[in-house]
């Protein structure tokens, strides 16, 4: 099992270690701004706004009806799809900010903003997909890559480097 | 595999429900002072939370006929501890390009707000 998802952790290292620096820019901005601001104003963590009266790993009230608003499945776990979004942008942003399961995070944050942008931005015109489609082209490069040199992935998979060397 | 996953899924879609903020109604009767305004029309006020709205107002009525003092009472669904208001007189916003009025709800339903216009409490 640990075989199988262990290329999903391990970043892959880019030739130039500059290269590595460029490309956590967008990484840790995104992950900042997704579990300090966007995300955690609707999902419950020690730093979330004491007026929003949060509980830990709770999904603000207003959310779930928001979702239940796109139809068709959403509609039908609005509760589910709520948190797995909220959770998303808070833990997934934190988790990439650390570079830690880097991957995943970049996926479950890619997957959310797809929501965002088809389900709730895009029927309210083009200009106000650009938030979401701000952070999916900024997950992309991790979902690809990693955590590359700088992240928790790099340092958590250089051991089993020595041991395969 | 694909049996634990879609269990997984099914458990997960159960329980995370449970993980939503309890949310209740919380009613705020508001009471604003309007002494000393010259030429009172309309008094209004708008704020974060529905039904209120920072683009149209929601009319306060005067308590008596000559009286200066305004009422509106405002049912808010909410989970959170606070909301955020202004108050306007003639469609023009109290405190312009100044924060907003935040009012703690009680710890019972209904919480009573007293204020002057354009006057920090």
């Amino acid at each position: 099992m640990l075989r199988l998802l262990r290329p999903l952790f391990e970043p892959l290292v880019l030739l130039h270690w500059w290269q590595d620096a460029l490309l956590i820019i967008p990484r840790v901005v995104c992950g900042y701004l997704l579990t300090a601001e966007f995300g955690v104003a609707k999902f419950g963590l020690p730093w979330s706004p004491a007026d929003n009266n949060l509980e830990l790993f709770e999904v603000a009230f207003w959310f779930p009806n928001d979702v239940a608003a796109y139809g068709g499945i959403f509609a039908l776990l609005p509760g589910f799809f709520a948190w797995m979004g909220a959770a998303s942008e808070a833990v997934g942003g934190l988790l990439l900010l650390l570079g830690l399961g880097t991957r995943v995070s970049a996926f479950l944050i890619s997957c959310t903003m797809l929501v965002a942008i088809f389900m709730q931005q895009l029927p309210q015109g083009m200009w106000n997909t650009l938030p979401a489609a701000g952070f999916l082209w900024a997950a992309l490069p991790s979902l690809v890559l990693g955590s590359g040199r700088f992240g928790l992935d790099y340092l958590l998979a250089k051991p089993r480097r020595h041991e395969n060397a | 595999m694909k049996t634990l996953s879609l269990l997984l899924l099914i458990f997960g879609s159960l329980l995370l429900p449970g993980c939503v903020q309890p949310a209740h109604d919380k009613t705020v009767v508001y009471l604003l002072d309007v002494r000393g305004l010259p030429d009172v029309r309309q008094v209004g006020i708008r704020g974060r939370d529905k039904p209120l709205s920072w683009g149209q107002d929601l009319q306060l009525k005067p308590t008596g006929p000559d009286s200066t003092l305004y009422r509106a009472v405002v049912t808010t669904h909410t989970g959170y501890l606070i909301t955020e208001v202004k108050f306007t007189v003639n469609g023009e916003f109290e405190f312009q390009d100044a924060d907003n009025r935040r009012i703690q709800f009680g710890p019972g339903d209904t919480t009573t707000y007293r204020a002057r216009f354009n006057v920090r409490p």
